[in-house]
């Protein structure tokens, strides 16, 4: 395979992954084309590029999700090479395959290595072949609850009756005794045909207040693979990560080599090249841990690898994907003191993380020593309703975890996000929280009752009463001064929308064209 | 003096502005003893406020009555209200957009001719009364069909100060 480096690369994403390989193609002296959707139009990412186009109004599934638009655009800008990033088609083999058909470098694995860890049943055969552990059970699907019963005798309780069609906690019922085996498969199976229309369930083994591991590998065309070590995720909501740590601080030597050598055997067996991810289940109590699924694209904690073993992930799949093969070896790469992220979402975390788009009235991110913000916004922006609600993510590393912990804290406190409710107040009571600051923590740690007790009432101290009283007044002097002054000068409605300057302009203008 | 009633969450506070002579502003909080602020915006959403050899930097933004403020990480909206407007919202205007003052007072200012173009809260006259500036907005976005006073004016109550002809009412 002959080494050609690109010259123009086109980014399908958006938001801080698509400046964070803008800024990767940059490097390398890349060109790096962005598309953007209407409601981006105004982004970081637009701004980075050396080249900008317009792809769709602002559903994905009319914009970021369109293969045939994106695959126009590139031709069009005179791209040889396509980053999906994380997200919208990162893991469609069927796009994967038609860049490649184009004539243009696909930025990631092979296509069959996507479609072979796509799909839950080959994926688990797969890893079993290549002595991958797997949770134990059965995933060919079960009727009766003496099968039921036949599998738990063989795996042991407590067991997780799951559908086979399912996702999203549906259709799952655990199971710690025997005698409930007949009840929970019943309601499983009814669950699963109400929800996806197929009453399809199968017996897995449940593992109990499990911790999320997962470990980077990096693989080139020339059949070298190495890992990048582990990343604990196991601070989540609604199933998704908001926290990720490196090293997990639980997990002893041994099992992480072993995890690390597993997670490289999983890649060999699907021919992997580039940046992937193999997530494990890892269970504390009895030190075993078991395949979960392979991510076949760049995560969005892949950061926190950065940062401890110094290995650029962004360089190395632009590397790879032109035929490069891995410059250093397995034994040459360390982790070298402890690094955090924190997803900083526009959610309001003491609504149960509802959703909270808007605008960035004011915006400032931290910085200083080992403190390092991926984010795709500027201030004045407006956090979109169509996507992800992730504005930034927080990234800092310390020599040891309690450095890193405190770091992260000071950050935060830093971070000037006006305008929008965000996830900071979570982290900083996460920070404080005894359990957490000794590695104790589990996928289940974030619940109601936790967040009800640490995320106290804002405090609302009296300068900021008197901050609001003395810009109003201040707003009002402008507006007397400035006859005309127009939309925003002295608003008493608070009726309308109040979008950004450029929104309130542009409806003026509009209004303007409506009455001439 | 404006006085401005501002809320956040369950956190209400009524705070009375003045211009102080040496600068800054006379500030009292919920009637107490007013304290001289000095400062200003700092940034898009930042203000210095100094007093009483306090010295504050407080993330808040203003765009007309709404209020974003964080605190503690925490991103919060509130309101600052002028609770004059909302009393002269009621009295001033009627369903065509005749502007009426509802005190007498004089004529401070006049900000629009007839013709213009305004648009929903836009400030039309200023009205001294009592020492009070007050300020008579437009109820919605239209155009300017006449201005009966002008500056330097006197004004009885229940005196028209504009006709707006409003995209509702036309």
């Amino acid at each position: 395979m002959t080494v050609k480096p690109f010259e123009r690369v086109l980014i399908a994403n958006r938001g801080e992954i698509a400046v964070r390989v803008i800024r990767g193609c940059h490097e390398r002296g890349i060109e790096a084309v962005a598309v953007y959707s209407e409601a981006d139009a105004a982004a970081l990412h637009v701004r980075l590029a050396d080249d900008a186009y317009p792809i769709g109004p602002a559903p994905s599934s009319e914009s970021y999700l369109r293969a045939d638009v994106l695959l126009r655009i590139a031709a069009r800008a005179g791209c040889d090479a396509v980053h999906p990033g994380y997200g919208f088609l990162s893991e469609s083999a069927a796009f994967a395959g038609a860049v490649s058909d184009a004539g243009l470098v696909w930025i990631g694995p092979p296509p069959g290595a996507i479609s072979s860890m796509g799909s839950k049943t080959a994926a688990r055969r797969l890893m079993t072949e290549a002595g991958v552990p797997v949770v134990p059970g059965a995933i060919d699907p079960i009727t009766s609850s003496a099968e039921a019963a036949r599998i738990v005798a063989e795996i042991g309780l407590p067991v997780m009756i799951k559908a086979a069609a399912g996702g999203g906690g549906k259709g799952m019922r655990a199971v710690f005794d025997a005698d409930e085996i007949a009840t929970a498969l019943a309601a499983a199976q009814s669950e699963a045909t109400k929800s996806f229309g197929d009453g399809s369930v199968y017996v897995e083994k449940l593992v109990v207040q499990p911790r999320h591991v997962e470990i980077q590998i990096l693989a080139d065309a020339h059949g070298n693979v190495v890992h990048l070590f582990e990343r604990d995720c196991s601070i989540q909501r609604r199933h998704q990560k908001v926290v990720e740590e490196t090293p997990c601080p639980v997990l002893p030597g041994a099992t992480r080599a072993a995890m690390c050598a597993a997670a490289v055997e999983a890649a060999r067996a699907v021919d992997y090249v580039g940046a992937g991810t193999v997530e494990f289940l890892y269970d504390p109590a009895s030190d075993a841990f078991y395949f979960l699924e392979m991510n076949t694209r760049l995560q969005v904690e892949h950061p926190i690898t950065e940062v401890v073993t110094g290995v650029d992930l962004v360089h190395a799949q632009l590397r790879v994907a032109a035929g490069e093969p891995l410059w250093f070896t397995q034994d040459t790469v360390a982790q070298r003191g402890h690094a955090i992220e924190c997803r900083i979402y526009a959610e309001d975390a003491t609504a149960g993380f509802r959703p909270s788009p808007g605008p960035l009235r004011g915006y400032r991110e931290p910085s200083g020593a080992w403190v390092r913000v991926d984010s795709g916004v500027v201030e004045g922006m407006e956090i979109p309703i169509h996507y992800d609600p992730m504005i930034a993510k927080l990234v800092v590393w310390g020599p040891d975890r309690d450095t890193a912990i405190a770091r992260c804290a000071r950050a935060l406190r830093e971070y000037h996000i006006v305008g929008i409710p965000t996830s900071i107040p979570f982290f900083l009571a996460l920070f404080d929280d005894p359990g957490f600051r000794q590695g104790r923590y589990d996928t289940s740690f974030i619940t109601p009752e936790w967040l009800e007790e640490n995320l106290g009432e804002p405090s609302v101290p009296p300068e900021l009463a008197m901050a609001a009283a003395v810009a109003r007044f201040e707003a009002d002097r402008r507006a007397l001064r400035a006859p005309g002054a127009g939309p925003g000068g002295s608003d008493s409605g608070g009726s309308d929308s109040g979008g950004s300057d450029w929104r309130r302009i542009h409806r003026w203008r509009t209004m303007k064209g409506v009455w001439r | 003096m404006s006085r401005y009633e501002v809320q956040l969450g369950a956190h209400a506070a009524v705070v009375d502005v003045r211009l102080h002579p040496e600068g800054g502003w006379w500030v009292a909080l919920d009637g107490a003893d007013p304290v001289h602020l000095r400062g200003g915006a700092v940034g898009a959403a930042e203000w210095r406020l100094d007093g009483d050899g306090q010295h504050h930097s407080v993330a808040v933004h203003v765009d007309g009555e709404r209020l974003s403020v964080q605190s503690g990480g925490h991103g919060l909206s509130g309101t600052v209200v002028d609770p004059r407007d909302r009393a002269l919202d009621a009295l001033s205007t009627d369903a065509h957009g005749e502007i009426v003052t509802p005190m007498p007072g004089a004529v401070v200012r006049v900000l629009v001719a007839a013709g213009a173009e305004v648009t929903a809260g836009q400030v039309l006259v200023v009205v001294e009364a009592m020492k009070m500036e007050n300020e008579f907005k437009a109820p919605a976005a239209g155009v300017v069909e006449a201005v009966h006073v002008q500056a330097g004016s006197s004004v009885d109550a229940g005196a028209l100060l504009v006709s707006v002809r409003t995209e509702e009412g036309a």
